[in-house]
């Protein structure tokens, strides 16, 4: 037969289908690429945010050879791509009262004695400044630890006065360190631990209290050989420990060299390829590792810039994976989509296909003529998308058209348009057969084709399935739990993003898979709009089952796609909000350094009630004042007792003990929430304290130090009997006195975050009653008090606390912080905007899907309606009424669509919250439970997507009535 | 088979004087125009049956339209039960189409959706007059009148052209109207049902006084009808009493 001949035939026929496929496969590549673009967009900027964080690329840990190490730093800066070297020397001892450091000749108590130094000053901190740049030996001795270690050598210590560290011997005292003094500086022990992993990226143990003596690299360099050469001496003579453990007595030197190394980033690492970047940062680091053995073999090689770039390809990997499955709701989507603008053509080339086959045309040549065009256009559109997909990237990030070529591979491209053409191959397979298929008398016959006699859409086990897997996650999200098991963990974190399209997808199809249901429900939501007509329509829309799922499939995709990321979004930041009002615990807090209290400074009593004697009058004194205050609503003190003994905590040797004045006041002027409370409401909790119960935190109960119901060993008496006292429950975090805050998370990099994760976890506190006379006598110094205001709504907190400040004169608060100017520094979480950049775009991709759908289905479904119109109309329909039937035709299935896809999507929200929580990484808020938030925003997203389809609807019926009845009989 | 019309009790409303006067309906369609009709001026009282017959394109379609207040005339005036539907507003002629008209076209009378007894009722759920179980029971009982009551479940499609055309009867007869235009309605149909609607058309007519007006080119048809209207160029030319109509048939040798 004629081979060629369908060539003739393209001009005819080909136009709509080459358009129509042009347009698929174009918005299917286009969705793609961007998709595709912004994702890698999204992760090379948060990457080079992560390695913003870091100070330096790599650290090179010596503890051996350490006379050696000016050779390794001269080893490592002669490396390729290695731009600097610093080094940082710690040499830290445990000391005992035999080889105790004395200051001004007199002996200290101090437990740990650090000697530190570094080859470029700006690595210490700035308390750890000298007084002059002029190396005379001489020293800045820098304290750390509670109020009443510190002040004690407030009083001792004069500038210029001798510090020897000396060990008793018997036959004469050994001098191991001497110096003099020229400066002296206190430093919070939080900020030497933030220090420490700032510059090192990694914990190190930093003791509750002790000295720092900063010296000169050159007296470093001549100490490091002076003190290794002292501690063999003591070692042989009286058992002294290499690096001893934590906890145990006994004097221990612990020297370290750090060298920090920063590479050439900007050759060895680019945003856009994150895996050459980390062969060639591992390749350099390998070098630096290679280098360090040579002089010293045990030297540990720690590289935060590559560990953090391993995690990146690998989160970079995880955002692929997770935006592939983001992208099947919006292929499924175009699927749907395509498949009906398939049937739009069929119905409007049937007259031509018709007349076609009367006038003796073959069908194969018809349907040749017409899979050319749809193929031809799905070439064109695949080539348009990705033209059209580069726009993007090009003009709203400025990347290059040569760094493009480099950011999507050729492959990927070829995989897209690959699926693209699937796409339009599969959906246009039905344009061909029916050409093929259909009878020239079909043809051109007046009514439409016989789509379906009945009610026919089957449910398959494959639906079925869908809806089980989906509907287990949202079970499990409603419920509020998760698959422990490993292996089933990935698969289940993969759901989470799959859910929602299953759910809505098998859900749907059993809906629509029973007709008497699909009645009803197309029944109910037909009869307010469509009114006297409201048969017609439901039968209307009975007769064409496929085209009612497809819109019901696509509105409820597309509604719960644009409404889960807001709500997701939202969910998150207002947990993390109330994470962080409870970290706080009220809207201004002061705290107060006992030591800076009147009087507090010369509590020498250790005995908690003869403490609380001397302090109360004064907290309460300016409790009042701040109450006085205006705006200010209440205020309420909260006592901060360290009571000593490392029974709690391995490694520390204080527990605090908060003690509240009046438990009633306290909550009503913190923020609480039930959860706080461990096995029992917050509240609850805290009320038992009235009754001379104690409760311990959560990180005591998770380490087994103690249980609820038993007795506490709290301490000892000055006489050293033993206080105990009953447990009566535990609680998360008390609102307002945790030391690890909120705010310190995003200024730590990641290695922080589980730092201060397993502080949270291991948090070890006790909480009591002031007036509880079961701690009268017990032993413990008081180091701060923290009082929590509560402000009348709308009170502008700088400014309340600008008049407290100024009511509180003399007295000053050691730190202040208010939860508005908090609240704003928590900017939205680096893992979850990330995962909202990308999904935004999904979301816009799939509505902009979705709408070319639903307005693909309602052309079809309208010039199907058009000729059922006219004769309404001529049989005496009104415009009013017949408006009615074509919008209620329109949106019937889009409502119902829009209510399972809204549910759908809320529920998701929620889900995809408590599983973003499920990593653990936000602390305190950890244990708050997720609380729904749909923002306005939600509605008025939905809104706006129903005002586009009302639209629609009455844009489609206009077209009925320009014509009057007759004409519209005709057309 | 087919009940009278008279016993059932289904129709009250007597049939309407149709009168028109110099109608004028000219399409213009870009610069050509075509009078479709051309100063028809007719006159048809209740209870009567006329057939309106004429060549191709002479414009019984057009007329039709017009007095079924589907279209509106250039010119002159049509007066239906006294009211000059010339002059109604649109709203108005929505009214007259529901209630006082009953349109049968040659196809596509029936919405392919609904069921034969829906087709009948909708017209009367638009009309919004009676209750729901009335409107159901007309509906079959209009069913049962045409003869189709055993396929009052059936859609469309599946029914045969006859049997669709008398469904279509039933669907203008579903308001009671006044009078019924019927265009074509018999073209595809053969003897038997052509009998069968004929008769049940000209019984509306003697028993419940309807007005009809067929358009058909079928003798068949005229030869059955009381009236016979000629048109020709969109002009009446003759309007003549059945008997007569058929002698000049048979006396032209058609
Ligand atoms: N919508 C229209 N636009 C333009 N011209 C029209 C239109 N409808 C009818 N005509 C023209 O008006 C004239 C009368 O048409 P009409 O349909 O009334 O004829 P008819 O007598 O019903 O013919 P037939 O017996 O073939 O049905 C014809 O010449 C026709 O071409
Ligand atoms: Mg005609």
């Amino acid at each position: 037969m004629g081979t060629t001949r369908f060539i003739h035939y393209i001009p005819v026929l080909g136009r709509n289908a080459f358009l129509t496929f042009f347009a698929i496969t174009s918005l299917t590549v286009w969705v793609l690429v961007t998709t595709n673009v912004v994702t890698r967009y999204a992760i090379k900027g948060y990457t080079e945010e992560q390695l913003k964080q870091l100070h330096w690329d790599a650290v090179i840990y010596q503890s051996q050879d350490l006379a050696f190490h000016g050779d390794v730093k001269g080893r490592i800066s002669k490396i390729k791509n290695v731009e600097r070297v610093e080094t940082l020397g710690l040499l830290r001892m445990r000391l005992t009262p035999a080889n105790g450091i004395r200051i001004g000749g007199r002996v200290s108590s101090a437990p740990w004695f650090s000697i530190v130094s570094s080859s470029d000053p700006a690595v210490l901190p700035s308390e750890f400044n000298h007084a002059s740049p002029r190396d005379d030996g001489s020293a800045t001795l820098v304290m750390f630890g509670p109020q009443s270690f510190v002040g004690v050598y407030l009083d001792q210590l004069q500038i210029g006065s001798e510090l020897s560290l000396t060990q008793k011997n018997p036959e004469g005292d050994l001098q191991i360190f001497s110096t003099r003094i020229q400066k002296v500086s206190q430093v919070e022990r939080g900020e030497l631990v933030k220090w420490i992993i700032g510059q090192v990226g990694s914990t190190a143990y930093v003791p509750p209290m002790g000295l720092i003596a900063v010296v000169s690299p050159e007296r470093l360099d001549a100490e490091v050989v002076r003190l290794e050469r002292a501690f063999k001496v003591l070692r042989t003579g009286a058992g002294v420990e290499e690096g001893g453990e934590v906890g145990q007595e006994g004097p221990a030197y612990s020297p370290q060299i750090i060298h920090l190394v920063s590479l050439q980033r900007r050759v060895l690492f680019s945003g856009w390829d994150l895996e050459a970047s980390l062969t060639r940062v591992s390749n350099a680091v390998e070098e630096v590792r290679a280098e360090a053995r040579k002089v010293n073999y045990n030297a540990l090689v720690n590289s935060d810039l590559m560990l953090t770039l391993e995690k990146m390809v690998g989160n970079s990997e995880m955002v692929g994976i997770v935006g592939l499955l983001i992208s099947i709701p919006i292929l499924w989507m175009v699927w749907i989509l395509s498949r009906s603008l398939a049937g739009l053509v069929s119905l409007n080339e049937r007259r031509t296909i018709g007349l076609m086959r009367l006038r003796g045309a073959s069908g194969s040549a018809i349907r040749s003529a017409l899979a050319f065009s749809i193929l031809a256009g799905g070439l064109a559109g695949s080539v348009a998308g990705i033209l059209l997909g580069n726009l993007v990237p090009i003009f709203v990030y400025k990347v290059t058209p040569a760094q493009m070529i480099k950011i999507i591979e050729p492959e990927l491209l070829l995989i897209f348009a690959v699926v693209a053409a699937a796409v339009a191959y599969f959906s246009g397979r039905r344009v061909t057969e029916y050409a093929t298929r259909i009878t020239p008398r079909e043809a051109s016959a007046r009514t439409s084709p016989s789509e379906s006699q009945m009610w026919s859409p089957a449910f398959t086990n494959f639906q079925l399935l869908a809806l089980l897997v989906g509907g287990y996650k949202i079970v499990l999200w409603i419920a509020d739990y998760s698959v422990q098991v490993s292996w089933l963990q990935t698969i289940d974190g993969l759901l989470n993003f799959l859910a929602a399209p299953l759910f809505i997808y098998g859900f749907t199809s059993f809906i629509i898979s029973r007709s008497k249901t699909v009645r009803v429900l197309l029944q109910g939501l037909a009869r307010p709009i469509a009114g006297r007509l409201e048969s017609f329509v439901v039968e209307n829309l009975m007769m064409k089952p496929h085209r009612v799922a497809s819109a019901i499939l696509i509105a409820s995709l597309m509604f719960s796609m644009a409404l889960y990321p807001k709500i997701t979004a939202d969910s998150f930041q207002d947990k993390i909000a109330r994470g962080l009002r409870v970290n706080l615990g009220a809207d201004l807090v002061l705290t107060f350094n006992v030591s800076d209290l009147p009087g507090g400074a010369e509590l020498r009593s250790n005995v908690i009630r003869e403490q609380v004697d001397k302090l109360r009058g004064v907290v309460n004194e300016t409790i009042q004042k701040i109450a006085s205050v205006g705006d200010v609503d209440s205020a309420e003190p909260v006592y901060e007792c360290m009571i000593p003994g490392s029974f709690y905590i391995p490694g520390q040797a204080s527990v605090p003990l908060f003690l509240l004045s009046d438990s009633d006041k306290f909550l009503n002027s913190v923020y609480h929430e039930p959860a706080l409370g461990v096995g029992k409401p917050f509240t609850d909790a805290i009320q038992t304290l009235e009754t001379g119960g104690t409760l311990i935190s959560k990180g005591l109960v998770d380490f087994n130090r103690a249980s609820i119901g038993s007795e506490l060993m709290l301490g000892r008496t000055a006489s050293r009997e033993q206080v105990k006292v009953p447990i009566t429950g535990a609680i998360a975090v008390l609102p307002g006195a945790s030391r690890v805050i909120l705010e310190d998370r995003e200024a730590f990099s990641d290695s922080d975050v589980e730092f201060i994760n397993h502080l949270a976890q291991s948090n070890a506190f006790i909480t009591a009653k002031l007036d509880n006379p079961a701690v009268a006598h017990l032993q413990g110094v008081f180091s701060r008090v923290i009082i929590l205001v509560s402000l009348r709504n709308s009170a502008d907190a700088a400014v309340v606390l600008t008049s407290i400040e100024s009511v509180v004169r003399p007295l000053k608060a050691a730190s202040t912080s208010n939860f508005s100017t908090q609240v704003k520094r928590l900017s939205k979480d680096m893992f979850v905007s990330l995962a909202l950049e990308s999904l935004k775009l999904y979301v816009l991709g799939g509505i902009l899907v979705a709408l070319a759908g639903v307005v693909a289905i309602g052309i079809v479904n309208f010039l199907d309606l058009k000729r059922n119109l006219a004769l309404l109309r001529i049989r005496g329909g009104s415009p009013r009424l017949l408006l009615r039937a074509v919008i209620a035709d329109f949106l019937v299935p889009i409502l119902l669509g829009m209510i399972i896809g809204s549910a759908t999507g809320v529920l998701t929200g929620y889900g995809l919250t408590n599983y973003i929580f499920r990593i653990p990484r936000v602390l305190s808020a950890v244990v708050l439970k997720v609380q729904l938030v749909v923002p306005l925003l939600t509605w008025g997203i939905v809104g706006f997507l129903f005002t586009c389809f009302m639209l629609l609807a009455l844009i489609f019926s206009h077209w009925t009535f320009r014509r009057s009845a007759r004409e519209a009989l005709r057309g | 088979m087919i009940q009278r019309s008279s016993d059932s009790g289904l129709f009250k409303h007597q049939g309407l004087n149709i009168m028109t006067e110099a109608l004028h309906k000219k399409y213009e369609i870009g610069v050509d125009s075509v009078t479709a009709v051309d100063g028809a001026s007719i006159e048809i009282r209740p209870s009567m049956t006329a057939a309106l017959v004429g060549v191709s394109g002479c414009g019984k379609s057009t007329l039709l339209n017009l007095l079924g207040g589907i279209d509106r005339p250039d010119k002159g005036s049509i007066t239906v039960g006294g009211v000059d539907i010339t002059r109604l507003s649109e709203r108005d002629l929505e009214e007259y189409r529901l209630n006082k008209i009953g349109f049968v076209f040659q196809m596509f009378n029936l919405l392919p959706a609904l069921t034969a007894v829906e087709n009948v009722k909708l017209p009367m759920t638009m009309a919004g007059k009676l209750e729901k179980g009335e409107r159901h029971c007309r509906a079959l009982n209009l069913l049962q009148l045409v003869g189709v009551e055993k396929r009052a479940h059936k859609r469309p499609d599946e029914l045969s052209g006859g049997e669709q055309q008398r469904v279509a009867i039933a669907v203008a007869l579903a308001n009671d109207p006044g009078i019924i235009l019927a265009d074509e309605p018999t073209a595809n149909l053969d003897q038997a049902n052509l009998r069968k609607i004929l008769a049940l058309l000209i019984g509306l007519a003697s028993e419940c006084k309807k007005t009809i007006l067929i358009a058909t080119h079928d003798p068949r048809v005229s030869s059955e009808t009381e009236i016979v209207i000629k048109m020709a160029e969109g002009r009446i030319s003759d309007v003549l009493k059945a008997e007569n109509h058929i002698r000049k048939l048979v006396s032209l040798g058609e």
